[in-house]
């Protein structure tokens, strides 16, 4: 039974602030995030906005330069010795132990984290039955594809069930199949476990069915941090009305002109309009003498990725301005 | 599944560091699955053709002969230790291979142990080839300590901290196997290795107090003469110590 504690976090992050010396890009900035228990919370943002360097610096990867991470009342970057034992990642590049065969990676990661060898092999076999890879177990660490390395490394990131588990990107290059796999499988360790993920992706459309909360961050800011319905309302009132006509029927010039009907093609009409005038839109659309012809309604509303594209170009907006 | 599966009690129980060290020295030693035959070809082949280069040079002297022998071991040492730690860290800091063991409640000294074993052994070949070279082939007196075995794994810790340092500290991979290419001749040609102590200079000689590889010298050709160099082996402990020490306190696997 899942049960996200709205009042509990199991992270919080003050002021985190991070600058490459390098460069000098200034890739996180007073960034001030919660993640409650047992909540999957993702983490969007375009190339370069900074996702990958602030979970780095809660893996204790790379040093904040200012900033709290706190777990209950203890500051994670004054005591990184204390990060793997409250938390497992998955990095976005894996090179580590490649001449290592699968099974081997999977339950040496195990005993790394401080399982019993029998307790290791068992949690090992139960994944790999999940993802129906024993054909894959013999096979060496530096022998698999781009998707193969990131699936053995998301269940070495699994094994010991941590009660925090940050995934970078987790199912770049993975078969459709497996992808859906591990979604499932990211959910019921956390309707079951109360596990807690931080979730980085490019992946919106993946991302949305999964996540409770999403933060969206850009330039190394974080825009909004809401749950995902939440932001579709608050960034994106448009509503799209898609319908067809049989090719010999012309719509109402009319009607088409006052609600703004767009033809797609000979068939296809489509009308782009708000949640407002969603009622007034399909009243005119019905007063016509042949709304009897419309067929295939489909009224289209828009998805965590038409907000996140609207807050992302927003803040483009605001940053103009300003 | 068990979702409590970690005894939060046995993961911090000395049983289970000791199974977390065996699994990384077990994870290194299967690293010879990939690249044993070209591990093999580079610790053999300077100290071989290094040997035979001395020998000829030195074949009329005799109390140079123990030097060429225990010198290409040193030589073999600092490159299968301090060189292989410096240079495959440096790789591995580059790839982010650190990103693995960061996240995982392992102590740096475990890793680097782990990566010196493997580093130790890759040089056992070559070792065991110069030194039966120099007894049957070259004709050199040579009669092995027990202490031998004790030597070259005293010398290897006492090696790795530089290596580990310069893997680490370095920018990249590139800039790694620089430096650890500009350290080597250092380590083995400013210190007494191929020549006798009392034919180096007097500046060198002072120098050379503050270089492990004058005790590994020493304490090699003591282990090869069939006796034992105690305030050398001494020495080289008082170095594997500070190394363990710098190692888990000073060496930073955080990116700044």
């Amino acid at each position: 039974m899942r049960m996200i504690q709205d009042n509990k976090n199991i992270l919080t992050i003050k002021n985190l602030s991070k600058t490459y010396k390098s460069n000098g890009i200034r890739a996180n900035i007073d960034i001030n995030l919660d993640v409650r228990k047992g909540e999957i919370l993702g983490l969007l943002g375009p190339n370069g906005a900074g996702k990958t360097t602030m979970v780095r610096q809660i893996c204790g990867l790379i040093k904040p330069d200012k900033g709290e991470i706190l777990y209950g009342d203890i500051d994670l970057v004054k005591n990184p010795k204390l990060v793997p034992i409250i938390l497992s990642s998955l990095s976005q590049v894996m090179y580590a132990h490649r001449a290592l065969k699968v099974k081997e990676f999977i339950l040496f990661t195990g005993i790394y984290r401080g399982m019993k060898k029998q307790q290791a092999i068992e949690q090992m076999d139960y994944f790999i039955d999940y993802f129906n890879i024993k054909n894959k177990c013999n096979q060496l660490m530096s022998e698999l594809s781009g998707g193969e390395t990131r699936l053995v490394g998301f269940i070495a990131a699994l094994m010991g069930l941590k009660k925090l588990i940050i995934l970078d990107e987790p199912t770049n290059d993975m078969d459709p199949e497996k992808r859906i796999l591990l979604w499932n499988l990211v959910r019921k360790l956390n309707d079951e476990y109360g596990i807690s993920f931080i979730l980085v992706t490019h992946n919106i459309h993946e991302a949305q069915d999964v996540v409770d909360r999403v933060s969206i961050i850009k330039d190394g800011r974080i825009l909004i941090t809401d749950k995902p319905e939440n932001i579709i309302k608050k960034f994106s009132d448009n509503v799209k009305i898609k319908f067809s006509l049989p090719y010999n029927v012309n719509f109402n010039a009319s009607i088409k002109e006052d609600i703004n009907v767009l033809q797609v093609d000979k068939e296809h009409y489509l009308i782009d309009t708000t949640y407002k005038n969603l009622n007034d839109c399909m009243h005119k659309l019905f007063l016509w003498e042949k709304h009897y012809l419309i067929k295939n309604i489909e009224i289209i509303t828009p998805s965590l990725s038409d907000a996140y594209m609207l807050t992302v170009e927003n803040k483009e907006v605001h940053d103009n301005e300003s | 599944m068990n979702p409590n599966n970690i005894n939060e009690e046995y993961a911090n129980s000395y049983k289970s560091a000791i199974m977390k060290q065996v699994y990384l020295i077990r994870a290194e030693l299967l690293s010879f699955r990939l690249n044993w035959k070209w591990s093999l070809i580079i610790v053999l082949i300077t100290p071989i053709s290094m040997l035979f280069f001395l020998w000829f040079l030195f074949k009329d002297k005799p109390e140079y002969l123990l030097h060429v022998v225990t010198g290409n071991m040193v030589l073999s040492l600092v490159t299968g230790t301090m060189l292989t730690l410096g240079q495959e860290l440096g790789v591995l800091k580059q790839l982010r291979g650190f990103d693995y063991y960061a996240t995982l409640p392992i102590r740096k000294i475990n890793l680097i142990i782990a990566y010196l074993i493997r580093a130790t052994l890759q040089t056992l070949p070559s070792m065991i080839v110069i030194l039966l070279l120099g007894r049957f082939v070259l004709h050199i007196p040579i009669s092995i300590h027990y202490t031998f075995i004790l030597v070259v794994l005293l010398s290897g810790l006492s090696l790795s901290a530089a290596g580990a340092f310069i893997g680490i500290y370095s920018k990249d991979a590139g800039h790694a196997s620089i430096l650890t290419q500009v350290l080597q001749p250092l380590v083995v040609y400013l210190a007494p290795v191929f020549i006798p102590v009392e034919h180096m200079p007097k500046l060198l000689n002072i120098v050379s107090y503050a270089i492990p590889t004058r005790y590994v010298a020493n304490a090699l050709r003591a282990s090869c003469s069939g006796t034992y160099d105690l305030y050398s082996l001494n020495t080289l402990l008082i170095f594997s110590i500070i190394s363990i020490i710098l190692i888990e306190n000073k060496m930073e696997w955080r990116m700044k």
